[in-house]
């Protein structure tokens, strides 16, 4: 009995809901506010966009690369998209497929370039942070989108079932979608082979240079949705979009059981991963803690859950002798 | 065999010096403003402080890791020496030694948890990546945190007045990076924990295998990393005449430009330290010349990024020749 207790509690997300839960309590009775429908709906919305940036990154931790350049590449589309709405006059669904290709571009471009040269994508993506960035700035001049028709800013503004925004649906659903296709399809299954051991992948026939580029692809779309959302919830499109996502986008995946070494990935994991972050924010700015702690507490939680996992990890081999 | 690597490796720091002499005259020609001895000074100034932060983040990149947190740390230098002087009137040396050991213990840290954290099935360079991600974002909300994002000004003019000494009309800062620098040579190159590092870097199993205490090194080298970095921010400090909370923020990619650059293998185990250094001047120059030409300041980024790239492409295609050539 006490085996089948202590499995559980390896297993990886039943800690963390133990945790979350734990620290809703916490902040449902010493936070003023925290369950107030105006602070609720704001976390949840926060928390939506948090899950897209760390999904962004979890699609190339499934292969065993990282993406710096993310934030840049939501900034890209959220620019793009904030334009179209500014200058044009297009249907809707033309815009936000427009704002997504530009983010799916950003990373084919990205993802043909590690592959053609070889080069580490840790360096790779550090330059394009750069390279695009340059190209957002170089454009626009640093200038800022604030006409954003009624129906675009609904995307943010609308409530379904008294009480879940919109944009939270929509990243669920987007989580699911992404499952279905990393578990149930079979190119996602290549794509985790190839994360878990890229020779072996290629020795047993995947084309592991179109599942690299495919999975910076995503990344990138990933990244665009969640620029667009962005916008579409500060009503504006600025260049200072994604300036802040590298380290939710690594914290979101790793609080949620994803590892840098790939081949684990965990959908469920990141959403956790990105409640968890937005919560505990939001906790320290109801406690009256100074934003400019916020940083530092990131940090340490971060550092908190790699030791979870190292002691996870370690545990799990003392089981299984 | 011996003469034509060492040639091919010599060819490393040619090529760049190339490049360096080709910009000056190109430039110079184009535009007399650009060999002025305030355009030197200004360029000169703004390598002694990047010079020192590229060798700062070309030690681990040696070890085989990455430091992303030397931004960080230099700021959190810079405010803690920047707050001795002006708030606690405390000795401008005291309070240099001061913030040097804030670097040691921050490097200490990093290293220290590299070390706790590192899973055998991990690389190494994994774990450091995750591990400093983490401790930057620590060291920038604790600087933040108690600066509150405000300057700290008062710095004494005597502390000020070293940023403003000139020899040969060149400022003295400048003749700082070359003791520094002749140390991190001789450090990597000619003492045993210099080559451990290298070792390490190089194939960290084999090291730990051949004695070598893996754990040792990785918080050794993450302490010389962080001291170098607080030696950056406290000359970028003489320079700027206050404290600014933000010093660091933007110096992660240029770290590792720098290095690239200048022949260091991202794998590890291969330093190139003059090459480091004329990475730093290459892109200092190229950052000065854009500015002269006018290009706008936004178009900078991207072409920082574009160099980056060029240089590590050609160095992938250097080691791939220089491999072609050790099978014929």
């Amino acid at each position: 009995m006490l085996r089948k207790l202590k499995k559980l509690f390896v297993g990886e997300l039943f800690g963390i809901i133990i945790i979350l839960t734990v620290i809703i309590t916490v902040l449902a009775i010493f936070g003023e506010g925290f369950l107030s429908s105006y602070n609720l709906k704001n976390l949840l919305k926060t928390i939506a966009i948090t899950i897209l940036v760390g999904l962004s990154q979890l699609a190339v931790l499934s292969i065993g690369h990282l993406n710096l350049a993310l934030g840049a590449m939501g900034c890209l589309a959220g620019m793009f998209t904030g334009y179209l709405l500014q200058s044009y006059d297009l249907p809707l669904l033309f815009v936000l497929l427009g704002g997504l290709i530009v983010g799916g571009l950003a990373g084919f471009i990205q993802g043909v370039f590690i592959v053609k040269t070889q080069i580490n994508a840790f360096i790779v993506t550090l330059s394009f942070v750069s390279i695009y960035m340059g190209v957002v700035t170089g454009i626009t001049k640093g200038e800022v989108f604030t006409k954003q028709p009624e129906q675009f800013q609904m995307i943010d503004k609308r409530i379904l079932f008294s009480g879940l925004p919109l944009l939270l649906v929509i990243s669920c659903g987007v989580a699911i979608i992404l499952s279905i296709f990393l578990f149930g399809t079979v190119f996602g299954r290549k794509l985790l082979s190839t994360g878990a051991n890229i020779k072996a992948a290629a020795f047993a026939g995947i084309n592991t240079t179109l599942i690299v580029i495919a999975a910076h692809v995503m990344s990138g779309i990933l990244a665009g949705a969640a620029g667009i959302m962005q916008i579409s919830r500060l009503g504006a499109a600025t260049p200072t979009i994604g300036s802040d996502w590298l380290l939710i986008s690594f914290a979101a995946p790793i609080l949620g059981g994803t590892i840098l070494s790939g081949g684990k990935v965990s959908v469920f994991g990141t959403i956790l991963g990105a409640a968890m972050m937005s919560i505990i924010v939001n906790g320290l700015f109801l406690l009256d803690v100074s934003q400019y702690w916020f940083q530092s507490f990131i940090g340490g939680i971060l550092l908190v859950s790699y030791g979870i996992d190292k002691l996870r990890r370690g545990y799990m081999l003392q089981n299984q002798s | 065999m011996n003469k034509i690597r060492l040639i091919i490796r010599k060819s490393d720091s040619v090529g760049i010096l190339t490049i360096v002499v080709f910009i000056c005259l190109v430039m110079s020609l184009l535009k007399p403003e650009f060999s002025t001895f305030v355009n030197i000074n200004v360029i000169a100034r703004s390598i002694s402080v990047m010079a020192i932060v590229a060798l700062a983040q070309m030690v681990i990149i040696g070890m085989g890791g990455m430091n992303l947190s030397v931004g960080a740390i230099g700021g959190l230098v810079c405010v803690t020496v920047g707050a001795l002087m002006a708030k606690m009137n405390i000795p401008i040396i005291i309070a240099v030694i001061a913030g040097l050991l804030v670097g040691l213990l921050c490097g200490f840290i990093n290293g220290l948890l590299i070390n706790r954290i590192h899973h055998f099935t991990n690389k190494l360079n994994v774990t450091s990546f995750l591990v400093t991600l983490a401790t930057g974002s620590l060291f920038t909300g604790i600087n933040l945190g108690m600066t509150r994002a405000v300057p700290i000004y008062g710095i004494p003019d005597s502390f000020v007045n070293i940023g403003r000494i000139t020899i040969g009309g060149i400022s003295l800062l400048v003749y700082l990076i070359i003791p520094v620098v002749l140390t991190v040579f001789l450090i990597m190159s000619k003492t045993g924990i210099g080559r451990q590092i290298l070792a390490v870097g190089g194939n960290s199993k084999a090291a730990e295998l051949s004695g070598i205490s893996v754990s040792r090194v990785t918080i050794f080298s993450n302490m010389i990393s962080a001291v170098l970095a607080g030696i950056a921010a406290i000359i970028f400090l003489t320079r700027l005449g206050s404290a600014q909370p933000t010093v660091g923020s933007e110096w992660l990619l240029f770290s590792f430009a720098a290095p690239l650059i200048g022949g260091t293998r991202l794998d590890g185990g291969q330093i190139n330290v003059f090459g480091t250094v004329l990475g730093a001047i290459l892109l200092a120059l190229v950052a000065n010349s854009m500015v002269h030409l006018q290009v706008s300041v936004y178009w900078v980024t991207f072409v920082h990024g574009i160099i980056i790239l060029a240089a590590v492409g050609f160095e992938r295609i250097r080691t791939i020749r220089s491999e072609e050539r050790k099978d014929e």
